[in-house]
């Protein structure tokens, strides 16, 4: 189902109905004052004010939300000969409401479900999650979803998805819960004038993605070029510092980690984000290491996006975000890589 | 909600010194495990305070597998820790998990096993199945390598010629230094090749033990002729959930934990990124 709603009516009305219901979630401003870094990312929104829905990119991504990157999962204490334990996962006690989400993020949504799917504390927090979308203004500067079908519409994996039309939202929807949501009053019918302001938004933003590549060919080339000397220059250039996995919304491998007391009678196991790039990752007995050469490690992540995904579940993993080209410190850039295979 | 990281409480029941690094613990679960343990599964064990780490289930001693053994070496953090474990501790214990051995298409066959080190440990459950099941198996061989006399695990079991010849399994050890009272093979286990046949079209051969060994192991079955799909390799990668979930076991498109630990030596080969 296809309505409009005005600017005014979604940031006075609409936002206050879900904030009755619903714990909001939306992209905001943070940073500055004492850092002198601002940028937007996802976070509590308590006054729509403070929302940014202009925004290109954010820092961080969603999975945090989702898969935390410090969470404890147990407590264990010794009473005497016995050991109790607590389960220290915590599951929301309300609802929350997912403002503005962007198509590539939308879609990491879907490669984190694949991942996290039998974990129930993971699948409650999703089904407690109302997505509402929103189709991109312009493009960002790094990102490549329409190489990676995943953007700049989406098909799926949101209730509602908004598109700035000017004065007012266009709003499709994409479940059930969302048409729900559209049949309140202040969303009003989509007239052709509205849909086609719609598809000229999304054809701009489709214009402005640069480094366009073929999916196709990058996949098959990589199933070919494993061996290539393209990799030694890229790994040349790497730190092995972990910013790609940590910013990226698709990247999900973690540790889990003692926190003991000194004399062992009480502690934590903690699953703490880790990273396929650090030496130690897959270290085994005997000095044995299956990616011991840094070119192999980053070669793990493309291929891990790129191929490994394609071969297991038939789709990459990679949502073309951007991001881990925007926080690479040697500047190494994904397409350039695909545009070279 | 289950909270899917959270172990069951176990005890341990009986300790047996392998030797100075190793030893086998019996473990006594509360519950009735919902699904069996099959031959070639692990579980991970948690020794509070230290970590958490994945072993192969060496034996299942009753029915309701709430009876299992483990053999443990102590290697790292975690591992070491057993060594201060007592009849009476409290472990914590996830699991089973992984694929264990297709049992269905090893029926008929001969079997050789050919294991270095602890890593007799992933193969005794398998070896138990075929003792119990004996006569849905042809010839067995196990090939058994060690560093020195002193490193031999299960050696009750090895040793034992009169249960040898009852179970109808032919055994052989060799070790890499031997001590002055050591009078079978030396040198690695591949040298116990030359002393036995493989029937090639006819044979499974399941390795198990170091990286190193396991591809020594695999280019020697090879050299004899056994085909790729009919080596099955027992693979120890790093894991933290045993799940598919944490990443550390992914080795190209394979997940040790899911997809393994038993892998055909061609799904290992013909992945892109090495497997061994
Ligand atoms: C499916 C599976 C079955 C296993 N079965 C057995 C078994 O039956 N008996 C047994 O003794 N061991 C077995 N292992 C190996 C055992 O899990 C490791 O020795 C253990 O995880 C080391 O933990 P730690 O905390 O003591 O070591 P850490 O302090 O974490 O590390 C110490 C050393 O051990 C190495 N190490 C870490 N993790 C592993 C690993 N997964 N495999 C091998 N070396 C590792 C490290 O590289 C380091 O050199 C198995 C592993 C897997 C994956
Ligand atoms: S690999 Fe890079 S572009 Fe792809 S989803 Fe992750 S951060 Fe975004
Ligand atoms: S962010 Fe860049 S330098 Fe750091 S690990 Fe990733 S590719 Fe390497």
């Amino acid at each position: 189902m296809d309505k409009v709603i005005r600017k005014h009516d979604f940031l006075k009305l609409l936002f206050a109905d879900l904030k009755e219901k619903y714990h909001i979630i939306g992209p905001t401003r943070k940073g500055g004052g004492t850092s002198t870094y601002a940028y937007p990312t996802f976070d509590d929104i308590d006054r729509a004010i403070d929302l940014e829905m202009g925004y290109t990119t954010t820092m961080g991504s969603l999975k945090k939300l989702y898969f935390p990157d410090n969470e404890a999962l147990y407590q264990y204490q010794r009473v005497g000969t016995e050991v109790e334990l607590v389960n220290l996962r915590q599951a929301w006690d309300k609802e929350k409401v997912i403002l503005g989400l962007h198509p590539c993020d939308i879609s990491a949504l879907a490669v984190l479900d694949k991942v996290f799917g039998l974990d129930q504390y993971y699948t409650d927090k999703r089904n407690k999650s109302l997505i509402i979308g929103l189709t991109c203004d312009s493009a960002c500067s790094r990102g490549f979803c329409s190489s990676v079908n995943s953007g700049p519409d989406a098909q799926s994996g949101f209730d509602l998805l908004l598109t700035d039309i000017g004065d007012g939202y266009f709003c499709r929807s994409g479940s059930e819960r969302g048409e729900r949501l559209l049949s309140l009053e202040y969303f009003k019918a989509a007239a052709p004038e509205d849909i086609q302001a719609r598809a000229k938004k999304l054809q701009k933003t489709e214009d402005e993605l640069k480094g366009r590549f073929s999916l196709d060919e990058v996949t098959s080339a990589l199933a070919e070029k494993y061996n290539d000397s393209l990799w030694d220059e890229f790994a040349d250039k790497c730190y092995t510092c972990g910013a790609c996995n940590m910013v990226c919304p698709t990247c999900t491998c973690f540790t889990i980690n003692e926190k003991a007391k000194g004399d062992h009678s009480q502690g934590k196991r903690v699953v703490v984000w880790d990273s396929c790039h650090f030496e130690r990752f897959a270290q085994m007995a005997g000095n044995f290491n299956l990616r011991e050469e840094k070119k192999s490690r980053f070669k793990h992540r493309i291929y891990d996006k790129f191929h490994f995904s394609l071969v297991r579940q038939g789709k990459v993993s990679c949502v073309g975000c951007g991001r881990c080209a925007d926080f690479c410190p040697s500047h190494i850039d994904i397409r350039e890589a695909m545009s070279r295979l | 909600m289950e909270n899917i990281y959270l172990p069951e409480m176990a005890v341990v029941q009986e300790i047996k010194e392998e030797t100075p690094q190793i030893r086998t613990l019996t473990i006594k679960m509360a519950k009735k495990q919902a699904r069996s343990v099959l031959p070639g599964q692990f579980m991970e064990l948690t020794i509070f305070g230290s970590g958490e780490f994945p072993v192969s289930v060496a034996a299942v001693l009753n029915p309701e597998a709430t009876l299992i053994q483990t053999t443990i070496q102590q290697v790292g953090k975690a591992t070491r820790e057993t060594a201060r474990l007592t009849p009476g501790s409290k472990i914590g214990i996830r699991g089973p998990f992984g694929n264990g051995y297709p049992l269905e298409a090893m029926q008929g066959r001969n079997i050789c096993l050919v294991t270095g080190g602890v890593g007799l440990a992933a193969a005794r459950q398998l070896i138990n199945y075929i003792v119990a099941n004996r006569n849905r198996f042809g010839e067995v061989i196990l090939l058994h390598g060690a560093r020195t006399p002193g490193d031999l695990i299960y050696k009750d079991f090895l040793f034992n010629a009169e249960d040898a010849h009852r179970n109808n399994i032919s055994i052989s050890v060799t070790v890499d230094q031997p001590d002055q009272n050591w009078n079978q093979t030396i040198g690695p286990v591949t040298e116990l090749f030359k002393k036995v046949r493989v029937e090639a079209d006819n044979t499974v051969a399941i390795v198990c033990g170091p990286g190193k060994m396991m591809n020594n192991v695999c280019a020697g079955l090879a050299q004899m002729g056994l085909p790729d799909d009919q080596i099955l390799l027992a693979l120890e990668s790093r894991m933290h959930c045993g799940m598919g979930v944490c990443g550390h076991c992914a080795v190209g498109y394979k997940k040790v934990c899911v997809d393994g630990p038993i892998f055909a030596y061609g799904e290992v080969k013909n992945n892109l990124e090495k497997l061994i």
